[in-house]
């Protein structure tokens, strides 16, 4: 696979998705980034904005298995991963068998994931890390490529649990779905109440998606593109040793260096996206946000002053400077 | 074009434009100093001149932008950042000075094909312009400079060291232009063409330096040049005397003109003796003796044209040529008038580069002064004060009408709001001890002839008539004052001085 490939691919991909997804056209981006990436998302909406749906398609498009788990608090992380059942052989003979969760499949939609208790959020973590599952001291490996894509409704506080910090990292991107606009209200009505509802066409399968996460790990990221990846994450962090003021101010604790993992990766995708074999700086400001704002664990002052953690990231970019430019000059 | 041409030129000309930018921007600050310097001159007395500053600016800004082409020179990969930026190019110039000795990629030749393509597209020119973003800023700068200079220039805050400097260059302007329209009339009257014109560039001079705008820089090259005309038109008026026999001294021909006018007259009577009918042997005798101390004493070169004609007359007189010598005579004496009036001219001359002289020191005080007006404000100004009743001294007294004149002169000067008025004011100047010649020749004026001079004889001897006493600048500011508002005449001025110091005196 090429870039024109890639991007050819990219585009129908998109294309197909927005046969069955009205508008989110950033959201989408950031899904499909993040799936080239191999990693995963939290998606944050109220209901019915088309979390689910556009995580379908996704799954459709993409042709993978596709399994859906809606966090309940009552929900045991058994019911996410499995359990070992006692089955009997035609001899008679009994015997525990695995029986895989719903988590054994492709594309995972945890929805409403902090409806869980923090025991079953936590069910998620090894399944997100190590693309592997351990129940009763056996390891089972997850089919690759293997995404999680989270929703959790951010008005409904009550009676929901957190994710932790830990569980955040592991995120890729946060991405937050909007209320679409009047217009996009208006298509969605036209396609949805139709006689025919559209559907997505598989354009790709899971080979594919693997061959194109190779493929972001051969784009080109040169040195000053790496520096301010790291003088970003690191201007996230108000003890070290450059700061940002936002950070200084508003910040517990920063990103984590999985967080400049994170940009770097979602970077090279986006440059492979538009058509380019390198990451810029630009690609980075691009995915800052998405790969930030829930890396960021903000103090005390800013929960006071309504401060969200979209504001500092912005701060942040527009505060580092390129690592060049300073003497390139205007 | 090729990526790595395409660095190579754009470096090349990045160091252009920062040496530029760099010229610039000094360009810029050195403006801003002229402008800031300028608005200076409105309190202080100093003077900006245009064509320094702007040599000043120009060079500055060339030596910054050489130092800077010389001593700055971006990298490669500054370069490429530069590109980038400029052109848009998404980092593809920075990545590909970062991979080009890289490990191999599966995408570097996509990527080089990339690069070769944006690189093709780049115009070099709009890329790295090397015309300086802020020009329009430093001609703006600029033409404030000329602006001020022509429209603000000379213009002085009130109470300031400026104005006060400013002040005193109108003065010696005004006094100049006085002067200047007497030597002119003078000039004029007698066909003195040197002085006329000296007096006239005085005059236009002088006009200039009265004006308002008159800064005592231009005022101070203003009367160094003319001084330096005055002394031109001296030394040709000089030369042409010594042409005449004169010789050079220290300070201008040894024959003074009155001499040469008494030569004059003398050998007009000697040509009057000889026309007398008839002429004895004893008269013949007289003539030729003064002719001969004539030749001897006057201090003229042996060539000169007048000593010549003495030579002559007194061989003609010896063969008794009468009617030869008569005319020998005469052309010495139009010799020796001709040498008078080019020596009267000299004076003439020498008196006007005195006059532009003393405006030009009297102008470097009022600068100096305003240079330190601490010193100016602690120091006491020395200020003769007038000695009170030194009966016995020679000179002191008027014993014309038998009173015994009193230093104080009017009585008011010593008691504020009481006194009297005498009705000849102060003393009379005393005498020195040589002999009076009228300078003022009787007659309708255009048809006598006015002698003017100095007489020089050594001082008189005794203790001084003045002391010296210490007054603080400010009685002395507030004593000039009241000498303006109240036009005091001349010979009144030296008494409001003295009771003004009197009255600081008696102060506690």
């Amino acid at each position: 696979m090429d870039v024109q490939e890639f991007q050819s691919l990219y585009q129908r991909i998109r294309q197909e998705l927005g046969r069955v997804v009205v508008g989110h056209d950033e959201v989408v981006e950031g899904v499909l980034l993040a799936v080239f990436c191999g990693g995963h998302v939290l998606l944050e909406g109220v209901p019915g904005v088309g979390k689910t749906l556009l995580v379908k398609a996704l799954a459709r498009v993409l042709e993978l298995k596709f399994s859906r788990i809606q966090f309940t608090p009552d929900l045991m992380p058994a019911d996410v991963v499995g359990t070992n059942v006692l089955v009997q052989d035609p001899d008679g003979r009994r015997s525990l068998a695995f029986q895989p969760g719903p988590v054994f499949s492709q594309i995972v939609l945890a929805d409403e994931i902090n409806r869980a208790t923090p025991k079953t959020q936590s069910a998620l973590l090894e399944a997100m890390q190590e693309y592997a599952v351990t129940v009763a001291g056996v390891s089972y490996p997850l089919e690759r490529p293997f995404f999680v894509l989270a929703t959790q409704n951010p008005i409904e506080m009550e009676g929901t649990y957190p994710l932790p910090e830990a569980q955040l990292d592991r995120f890729l991107f946060k991405l937050r779905v909007p209320f679409p606009d009047t217009e996009s209200v208006v298509e969605i009505l036209e396609r949805t109440t139709g006689s025919r509802v559209p559907e997505a066409q598989p354009v790709a399968d899971a080979q594919t998606v693997l061959r194109m996460q190779a493929l972001v790990r051969e784009v080109l990221a040169a040195p000053h593109v790496q520096t301010y990846v790291a003088r970003l994450v690191e201007a996230t962090h108000p003890q070290g040793p450059r700061p940002a003021r936002a950070a200084r101010r508003w910040v517990r604790y920063g990103a984590s260096p999985r967080g400049a993992q994170a940009l770097l990766l979602a970077a090279k995708a986006r440059a492979l996206v538009h058509g380019r074999a390198h990451a810029s700086v630009e690609d980075v400001r691009a995915v800052a946000l998405p790969a930030l704002r829930h890396r960021l664990l903000l103090n005390f002052e800013a929960d006071a002053e309504g401060v969200e953690a979209d504001q500092v990231v912005r701060d942040v970019v527009e505060e580092v400077p390129e690592v060049a430019a300073a003497s390139a000059g205007p | 074009m090729d990526p790595d041409r395409l660095l190579q030129s754009a470096r090349q000309r990045l160091a252009w434009r920062r040496a530029l930018q760099a010229g610039e921007a000094a360009a810029l600050w050195l403006l801003l100093s002229a402008l800031g310097a300028q608005l200076g001159t409105l309190a202080f007395p100093y003077s900006v001149r245009l064509d320094w500053a702007f040599l000043a600016v120009a060079a500055g800004a060339g030596t910054v932008a050489l130092a800077t082409r010389l001593l700055v020179r971006p990298t490669t990969t500054e370069t490429a950042h530069w590109l980038d930026r400029r052109c848009a190019l998404q980092d593809r110039m920075a990545t590909y000075v970062a991979v080009r000795g890289a490990a191999p990629s599966r995408l570097l030749g996509h990527f080089l094909r990339d690069v070769q393509r944006a690189a093709a597209e780049v115009r070099l020119r709009e890329a790295v312009p090397l015309r300086p973003a802020r020009w329009r800023a430093v001609l703006g700068l600029a033409a404030c400079v000329v602006a001020w200079d022509l429209l603000v220039s000379g213009s002085t805050l009130p109470n300031t060291p400026a104005r006060r400097v400013a002040e005193v260059v109108r003065q010696e302007g005004r006094r100049l232009q006085d002067l200047a329209r007497e030597w002119e009339r003078e000039a004029r009257g007698r066909g003195w063409r040197e002085a006329l014109w000296s007096a006239r560039n005085v005059r236009q001079a002088a006009a200039s330096l009265a004006s308002p705008r008159a800064t005592a820089e231009l005022a101070r090259r203003q009367l160094a040049r003319l001084a330096a005309e005055v002394g031109a038109a001296r030394a040709e008026v000089r030369a042409r005397a010594q042409d005449q026999g004169a010789l050079p001294g220290p300070e201008g021909p040894q024959l003074h003109p009155r001499a040469a006018r008494a030569l004059e007259r003398e050998l007009a009577g000697l040509g009057r003796a000889l026309e007398e009918v008839p002429l004895s042997g004893e008269q013949a005798e007289r003539v030729l003796r003064a002719l001969n101390r004539l030749e001897s004493t006057s201090p003229l070169r042996p060539q000169s044209p007048a000593q010549a004609a003495l030579r002559e007359a007194r061989r003609r007189l010896r063969a008794q040529d009468r009617a030869g010598a008569r005319e020998a005579v005469r052309r010495a004496e139009e010799a020796f008038r001709e040498l008078a009036r080019l020596l009267e001219e000299e004076g003439m001359l020498a008196k006007q580069r005195q006059e532009v002289e003393a405006s030009s020191l009297s102008i470097a005080g009022a600068l100096q002064g305003a240079a330190d007006p601490e010193a100016a404000q602690e120091r006491p100004i020395r200020y003769p004060n007038m000695p009170r009743n030194r009966p016995g001294t020679a000179g002191d007294r008027d014993d014309k009408d038998g009173e015994e004149w009193s230093w104080e002169g009017p009585q008011y000067g010593l008691q504020p709001g009481a006194g009297r008025v005498p009705e000849k004011v102060g003393p009379p100047t005393p005498r020195l001890q040589a002999q009076r010649r009228p300078e003022h020749l009787p007659g309708q004026p255009g048809e006598g002839k006015v002698y003017t001079g100095h007489v020089r004889a050594p001082a008189a001897g005794g203790e001084p008539r003045t002391r010296m006493a210490g007054l603080p600048a400010r009685l002395v500011r507030q004593v000039d004052e009241v000498l303006r508002a109240q036009r005091v005449p001349a010979p009144y001025r030296d008494w409001v001085r003295h009771y003004f110091a009197e009255l600081a005196e008696s102060a506690p």
